[in-house]
C-alpha cells in the first residue's frame, strides 16, 4: 500500500466540492478505505458495495471532466453516468486497476466528446438557465445563474487540457500530483498548466473578483 | 504580493464551486449515485453469475451440450451401420488387369467408350503416389 502522495497511491480525499478537511485529518480517516485495485478487483465479481465505492470516490470528478467537455450540466451529467457504467462493463479491460481513475476519466473524455458528436456541433444560442421558466428568479438564484453562465464562457476560451486541470484541481480538490499521474502528464506541466488557466480566468473574470473583493474588504 | 494572490486564486476556486450541482441542492450527488447503482444492477449481477461458476459447473455445462449431441452422433451412426446392405452398384468398376483376363471379352471391345452388352464400360482414371 503506497503512502500519501506517493506513485501508487489510489486513495481518493473526499470532494472538495462538500468539505474542507484538513489533508491531516483526511489521511487519517481515509487510511483505511480500500484501494481502487481493492474495490476494481472486487468489482468485477459484480461486488455491488465496491461498485458504489468506487462510484462515490469519482462520480465527481467524472462530472467535472465530462463538464469541462460539453460545457453544459445535463450533458456533464449524461456523460459521466453512462461512462462510469461503460466502466463497470469494461473493468476486466483496466489493466491496472491502480490507475483506475485515470482509466476512467479517459473514458468520460472519450463518452462526452462522442455524446458531443451525436448532438452536432450546437450552433443554437444555448437557452440561458434563467430562461427556463417565466418566472423572474430571485436576486440570490440569478445571480448564481450569472456566475455559472461567465463561469462557463471563461471556461470555453480556455484550452482542454487547462480546463480540465482547473476544474480537477480548484473544483475536485485532486492534487498537482494526482492530476499528473492520472491524466499522464508530467507534475510541472500540471502546474503550468493551472497557472496559465487561472490567469486566463482571473482576466476574463476580472469585474466579478473585483466585485468579490470589494464585498471582502467591506465585510472586513 | 503573494497573499494576494493566493486570496485571488481562493476566490476563484470559490466561484467554481457554483458549478458544483450539489452545491444548493444536497440531494443532488446521492440521487446521481442512486440512478447509476440502479443502472447497474444487471451488469453487476451478470457478473456474480459468473464470478459464482466452479470448474464443476463449467464442466456440467459442458456436459449438458455433450452429451445430447454424442448421443446425436451415436444414432446417426448406428442408423448407417444397421441399415439394409444397399445394391450394388450397377456400374462396378474393376482394375484394368481383371478386365484383360476376363473371359469372352476383347481388348478393342474393352476400350470401346459405348456400353458393353453386359452392362461394363471402360473408365480411365490416373493415380498418383
Amino acid at each position: 500500500m503506497a503512502g500519501w502522495g506517493s506513485e501508487c497511491r489510489t486513495t481518493a480525499r473526499p470532494s472538495a466540492l462538500n468539505t474542507v478537511v484538513p489533508i491531516r485529518v483526511q489521511m487519517t480517516k481515509h487510511s483505511d478505505e480500500p484501494t481502487d485495485r481493492d474495490l476494481v478487483l472486487r468489482a468485477r465479481s459484480g461486488d455491488e458495495r465496491a461498485y458504489g465505492q468506487l462510484v462515490r470516490r469519482y462520480m465527481r470528478s467524472a462530472y467535472a471532466v465530462a463538464y469541462s467537455v460539453t460545457h453544459r450540466h445535463e450533458d456533464a451529467e449524461d456523460a459521466a453516468q453512462e461512462s462510469l457504467l461503460v466502466a463497470l462493463e469494461r473493468i476486466d479491460e483496466c489493466r491496472n486497476p491502480d490507475r483506475f481513475a485515470g482509466w476512467l476519466m479517459t473514458i468520460v473524455r472519450n463518452r462526452s466528446r462522442n455524446l458531443l458528436r451525436r448532438e452536432g456541433l450546437r450552433q443554437t444560442a444555448e437557452v440561458p438557465e434563467s430562461a427556463a421558466s417565466g418566472e423572474p428568479l430571485p436576486d440570490r438564484e440569478l445571480e448564481r445563474t450569472e456566475l455559472r453562465g461567465a463561469l462557463r464562457t471563461a471556461l470555453s476560451e480556455l484550452p482542454p487540457v487547462q480546463r480540465e486541470i482547473v476544474l480537477l484541481h480548484d473544483l475536485e480538490g485532486w492534487k498537482h500530483r494526482e492530476i499528473a499521474e492520472r491524466l499522464g502528464i508530467p507534475s510541472g506541466t500540471v502546474r503550468s498548466h493551472l497557472h496559465f488557466a487561472r490567469k486566463a480566468l482571473r482576466k476574463t473574470l476580472a469585474e466579478r473578483l473585483e466585485r468579490a473583493d470589494a464585498d471582502r474588504t467591506v465585510l472586513a | 504580493m503573494k497573499t494576494e494572490q493566493n486570496d485571488r486564486d481562493r476566490e476563484l476556486e470559490r466561484m467554481l464551486r457554483a458549478l458544483d450541482p450539489g452545491r444548493d441542492d444536497d440531494t443532488y450527488w446521492p440521487r446521481f449515485h442512486r440512478s447509476v447503482m440502479g443502472r447497474a444492477l444487471d451488469e453487476l449481477a451478470r457478473r456474480r453469475v459468473v464470478a459464482d461458476l466452479t470448474v464443476a459447473d463449467l464442466v456440467s455445462s459442458w456436459g449438458r451440450t455433450l452429451v445430447p449431441t454424442a448421443a446425436a452422433a451415436a444414432v446417426v451412426a448406428g442408423f448407417f451401420l444397421l441399415r439394409p446392405e444397399a445394391a450394388p452398384a450397377d456400374e462396378a468398376l474393376i482394375a484394368v488387369e481383371e478386365a484383360l483376363v476376363e473371359e469372352g471379352t476383347s481388348i478393342p471391345d474393352l476400350l470401346r467408350d459405348e456400353e458393353l452388352p453386359d452392362g461394363t464400360g471402360v473408365v480411365f482414371a490416373s493415380e498418383i503416389f
